[in-house]
C-alpha cells in the first residue's frame, strides 16, 4: 500500500492504517530503535508508541513522506527512552555517537533554535558522500562497521571521515559565534 | 552531565533535517546492516573462544546423541531428522533438509569486564539474505507448521519470520504460528530459530535461519478434478503428487526451481503404482481436467506426449498414462513485481477399452456430484461448487488465519478458478446453499468481486434482494458471496467460508433456449462452460457437471414423445454448434452439427436419452458465452401402448 493510501486511512480513522504502517515500516522503525536502545523489548515498545503517536498526529498532520515521519517519531521516542534508561551508564547503543557529537556541542542551551538551523545548513552543505556518513551515524545511529560495509570502505576510513566532518562542524560553529 | 548527554542536543537538532537527506542516508538492508558474527568474533577474541568452545561441545554432544540414534531437540516434529555431522543446525520438511545459516546475535547480559557487549542485530543474517543459493525449503503455507528444526543438542528458542526483503514479519515459540502468519500467501520468506548462548562471560542469543519458498497450495488448487463423460468413473477429485515448484523471486529477479521429486516424467513409470493417485476413464468418454485454462499434458509409457484442448482429451487409446498438470499461482506484489509460483503435479490416468460388459439394460450407479464436494450453491438449474476460504479458529489457542475469503478471490488475477452463479436481479432469492454433512450454515457475506470490501451480510440470502434493489441498475454486476460453515479437523476449530462469484443480471436469458417438438415446448437445463466478462473482457472458465450427473440430480426437464411420433427439434434464438445424444447409461449414440444424430438415435428405439446442445450466446451478460443446453428425451414405445 502506498504512503498516500495509508495516510488516507488515518484520515478516515480506520485502524487498518496502523496495521499497514506496521507492515510497511515496522522493521525499519524497530531496527532504528534497536540501534538507539539496544534492547528488543524496549524497542518494540518504542515502535508501538510510534504507532500511537502517528495515530494521534495524523490528522491534522499530513506528512509528505510517511517513512521519514515514522522514523523521526521513532527516533524521538527512542531517545526519550534512552535518557530514561541510561542516565550515566555506558552501553553499546547510541552512546558512542552521542559522545562523538559532544565534541562539537557549543556552550549553549539545549533547545537553541538558531543552533538547529545552523546544523541543518551545515549538513545540507556537505558533500553527498560525507552527508550520508554524517546523517547515517548521527541521525540513524548506524554502527561504523555497518556503514563501512555498505559503502565499501574500511572502518578506519569511515571513522576518519566522520572525525574530519566533526572538526569542520566545530570550525563552522566557531565562525558563527558559538564557542565549542 | 556525561559526554553522551552533552551530545544529545546536537543529535536532536538533526531532526530539523529535510527528509530527503535522512532517506538518502539509509542503508539498503536496514534490519541486517549489523556486522556478521564472524566480524564480531574477530573483534572480540574472548567471545570467539567462548562460542567456539560451546559450538565444538555442541557438535560433540550432537555426534554422541546421533550415534545413539537420538536427534537433538526439535520444534514441532516427532521424528529426529538425519543431519550431517558438519552441520549441526538444520531445518527439515519431509525429505527436504536445509542446513541453517548462522545469523546475528546479541547479548542480554554483561560481559566479564562488566561492560555490555557491543552486540547488535536481531536475528536475520545478511549472509542469508544475500546468498545466491541459500539453504531453502519449499512447502505449502499450510504445511509450514510441520517444519522441524534440529538444534544440535541445544534448546531452540523463539522462531522469527522475515519477508523476502529481510523485514521482520512475525514470531512465535515454535513453527505453529507460521500458517497463520503467512495466510496462505506464496512468496519468499526467511525463518530463523534463536539459540540461547550462555557462557561465563555473558549470555545472549543468535539465530539459525533458512529461506522458505512458500506456495499457496490452497485447498482447492491442489485437488485435481477429472471427469469422464463415460460412465465408468464419476468426476474424481484427488490429491495429485506435487513434483516441482518454480518460483519467481522478486528480490533478485531470478527464477528458483525446486524439484521436490527428482525424477523426470518418464522415470515415474517405475514407481507409479505406489505413489500416484489414479483415475480410470473409459476410452469412449472424454477426459476433462476441470481446471481448464492451465497447462497440462499426457504421456504414455513410451514417452509419447498427447496434447489436448482445454475441453479434454477424446482420442486417447486404452492404456495407462501420466497426466502432468501445471498451474501458476500469483503471490503478492513487491516493488512492482509479482511473485509467482508454478507448481506441477502428476496423476495416473487409466483408460479402459470402453466396452460395455454389463448386462444390457442394467443401469450403473450414476455419480454423486456432492460426493467429494459437501457444499453446493444452486440457483434454478445452475450449480456451482464453491471455493473454500480460509479458516479462523475459535478455540483461542491458534492464531486466526484470514478473514475467510478464498485466495483466488484475493488474487483476483486468477479469475478462471472462480465458480459462478448467474442470477437474475429480481429473482436472486432463489439462490440456495446445500450442505451435505449436516452442518448449519452461518453468516452470508456479499463482497466486491475482488474481495476487497464487504458490502452487506445476513444470516441467510434474504438480504440480497433488498440490497441489490438499492444499488444502481438494480445491483447488476459481479460480486463475491460467501457462506460460513463450521469447521473442526481436530487441530483447528472455527469457521470455514465457502464462496462463489455471483453475477447479477436483468431478465431471464434462459427464455430463448426453449426447445420445441411440434407443439411441445420445454426449457432445457442451461449452463455455460465459459463466458467472457462484459466489463473486463476476461474469459472465465466455469465448472459444469456432466450431463449424466445433471440427469441423476433431476435437473434435466423431460420431453416425452412416442416412438412413432414424427420428430423435429427446434431451439429458439440460438445458433446450434453441436448436438450429442447419450443413453442414460452413458453410452454415446452420436453427435452432429445439428439434430440429425438425435433423429438417427431415437427413431423407432424406445428408451430414455439425454440430449446435449452446444451453442454460443453472444448476448449473455453483455458479453459472449458458450452455452450448453440439455434435456431428457423420453421415447415411449408406441407399439407396446397399442397392444
Amino acid at each position: 500500500m502506498q504512503d498516500n493510501e495509508i495516510i488516507a486511512l488515518y484520515f478516515a480513522r480506520d485502524e487498518a492504517a496502523i496495521r499497514e504502517t506496521q507492515r510497511a515500516y515496522g522493521a525499519l522503525c524497530l531496527s532504528l530503535a534497536m540501534r538507539i536502545l539496544n534492547d528488543r523489548s524496549d524497542s518494540e515498545e518504542c515502535v508501538n508508541d510510534t504507532w500511537l503517536g502517528v495515530w494521534n498526529s495524523i490528522p491534522p498532520q499530513r506528512p509528505q513522506s510517511l517513512r521519514a515521519y515514522v522514523c523521526k517519531l521513532t527516533r524521538r521516542i527512542a531517545i526519550n527512552r534512552w535518557q530514561y534508561n541510561h542516565a550515566g551508564k555506558r552501553n553499546a547503543d547510541v552512546t558512542v555517537p552521542l559522545e562523538e557529537l559532544a565534541e562539537c556541542m557549543p556552550d549553549t542551551s539545549a533547545d537553541d533554535p538558531a543552533l538547529a538551523a545552523l546544523i541543518k545548513d551545515f549538513v545540507v552543505g556537505l558533500e553527498p558522500d560525507d552527508r550520508k556518513l554524517f546523517v547515517g551515524r548521527y541521525w540513524h545511529g548506524y554502527a561504523v562497521s555497518a556503514m563501512a560495509k555498505a559503502y565499501g570502505l574500511t572502518q578506519n576510513a569511515v571513522s576518519l571521515r566522520l572525525r574530519r566532518i566533526r572538526e569542520r562542524l566545530q570550525t563552522y560553529l566557531n565562525e558563527r559565534g558559538y564557542r565549542v | 552531565m556525561s559526554n553522551a548527554e552533552k551530545g544529545l542536543p546536537l543529535f536532536l537538532a538533526l531532526d530539523a533535517l529535510p527528509e530527503v537527506y535522512v532517506t538518502e542516508a539509509e542503508l539498503p538492508d536496514t534490519p541486517a546492516e549489523k556486522p556478521s558474527l564472524w566480524d564480531r568474533i574477530n573483534t572480540n577474541g574472548w567471545v570467539a573462544a567462548a562460542i567456539g568452545l560451546v559450538v565444538a561441545l555442541g557438535v560433540v554432544v550432537w555426534i554422541v546423541l546421533a550415534g545413539r540414534g537420538a536427534g537433538g531437540p526439535g520444534i514441532a516434529g516427532t521424528s529426529a531428522p538425519v543431519i550431517p555431522e558438519d552441520a549441526p543446525y538444520a531445518f527439515v520438511f519431509g525429505d527436504q533438509t536445509a542446513h541453517a545459516v548462522e545469523g546475528m546475535w546479541w547479548y542480554s547480559g554483561k560481559a566479564a569486564d562488566g561492560k555490555y557487549v557491543d552486540a547488535d542485530g536481531y536475528g536475520l543474517s545478511r549472509e542469508l539474505l544475500t546468498m545466491s543459493d541459500p539453504p531453502t525449503i519449499v512447502l505449502r503455507a499450510e504445511d509450514t507448521a510441520k517444519l522441524q528444526f534440529s538444534g544440535g543438542g541445544e534448546t531452540p528458542g523463539e522462531v522469527n519470520l522475515w519477508d523476502a526483503e529481510g523485514e521482520y514479519l512475525s514470531n512465535g515459540h515454535d513453527f505453529s504460528f507460521l500458517p497463520g502468519a503467512l495466510r496462505g500467501k506464496s512468496g519468499t520468506y526467511y525463518v530463523t530459530v534463536n539459540i540461547a548462548r550462555k557462557t561465563d562471560s555473558g549470555s545472549g542469543e543468535y539465530a539459525e535461519g533458512i529461506r522458505l519458498l512458500v506456495w499457496s497450495g490452497s485447498v482447492n488448487t491442489h485437488l485435481m478434478t477429472m471427469a469422464c463423460d463415460g460412465y465408468d468413473t464419476p468426476p474424481v477429485a484427488m490429491t495429485p503428487m506435487l513434483t516441482s515448484v518454480t518460483m519467481y523471486n522478486d528480490r533478485n529477479g531470478t527464477w528458483i526451481s525446486k524439484d521436490l521429486q527428482s525424477h523426470p516424467m518418464d522415470k515415474w513409470w517405475s514407481q507409479q503404482e505406489s505413489t500416484l493417485a489414479a483415475v480410470c476413464c473409459t476410452r469412449d468418454g472424454s477426459y476433462r481436467v476441470c481446471d481448464d485454462g492451465h497447462r497440462y499434458s499426457v504421456a504414455d509409457e513410451n514417452g509419447v506426449v498427447y496434447t489436448g484442448a482445454p475441453s479434454g482429451f477424446s482420442t486417447l487409446p486404452a492404456g495407462t498414462y501420466l497426466v502432468s498438470y501445471s498451474e501458476t499461482q500469483a503471490g503478492r506484489t513487491v516493488g512492482g513485481k509479482t511473485e509467482t509460483a508454478t507448481v506441477t503435479y502428476l496423476i495416473r490416468l487409466i483408460v479402459s477399452s470402453g466396452e460395455n460388459t454389463d448386462t444390457a439394460g442394467e443401469t450403473k450407479p450414476l455419480p454423486d456430484p456432492m460426493k467429494d464436494e459437501p457444499y453446493l450453491f444452486v440457483y434454478r438449474d445452475q450449480t456451482a461448487k464453491p471455493l473454500e476460504g480460509l479458516l479462523w479458529a475459535t478455540d483461542g489457542t491458534t492464531s486466526a488465519s484470514g478473514d475467510g475469503l478464498p485466495d483466488a478471490v484475493v488474487n483476483y488475477s486468477d479469475q478462471s478458478v472462480l465458480p459462478t452463479i448467474r442470477a437474475d436481479a429480481e429473482d436472486v432469492s432463489a439462490l440456495q446453499f446445500l450442505i451435505r454433512n449436516g452442518h448449519t450454515p452461518g453468516t452470508v457475506r456479499l463482497y466486491t468481486v475482488d474481495g476487497s470490501r464487504m458490502l452487506a451480510s445476513g444470516s441467510d440470502f434474504s438480504f440480497l434482494p433488498a440490497y441489490l434493489a438499492q444499488q444502481p441498475d438494480g445491483g447488476t454486476g459481479a460480486y463475491f458471496l460467501t457462506v460460513e460453515v463450521p469447521y473442526n479437523d481436530g487441530t483447528y476449530s472455527g469457521c470455514m467460508t465457502e464462496g462463489i462469484r455471483l453475477a447479477v443480471g436483468k431478465g431471464a436469458p434462459l427464455q430463448k433456449t426453449d426447445v420445441r417438438i411440434g407443439d411441445k415446448v420445454i426449457q432445457p437445463h442451461t449452463d455455460y462452460s465459459w463466458f467472457c466478462d462484459a466489463s473486463s473482457g476476461i474469459i472465465m472458465q466455469l465448472q459444469t457437471l456432466a450431463t449424466e450427473s445433471l440427469y441423476e440430480e433431476g435437473y434435466l426437464p423431460v420431453l416425452s414423445i412416442g416412438s412413432r411420433e414424427p420428430i423435429s427439434l427446434h431451439i429458439e434464438g440460438l445458433e446450434v454448434k453441436s448436438v450429442q445424444v447419450y443413453g442414460i447409461d452413458g453410452t454415446r449414440y452420436g453427435s452432429s452439427a445439428d439434430f440429425s444424430c438425435v433423429y438417427d438415435a431415437v427413431q423407432g428405439r424406445p428408451g430414455t436419452y439425454c440430449v446435449e446442445i452446444n451453442s454460443f450466446d453472444d448476448e449473455y451478460m453483455g458479453g459472449s458465452a458458450e452455452l450448453r443446453c440439455a434435456f431428457v428425451l423420453d421415447v415411449q414405445n408406441d407399439d407396446a401402448a397399442g397392444q
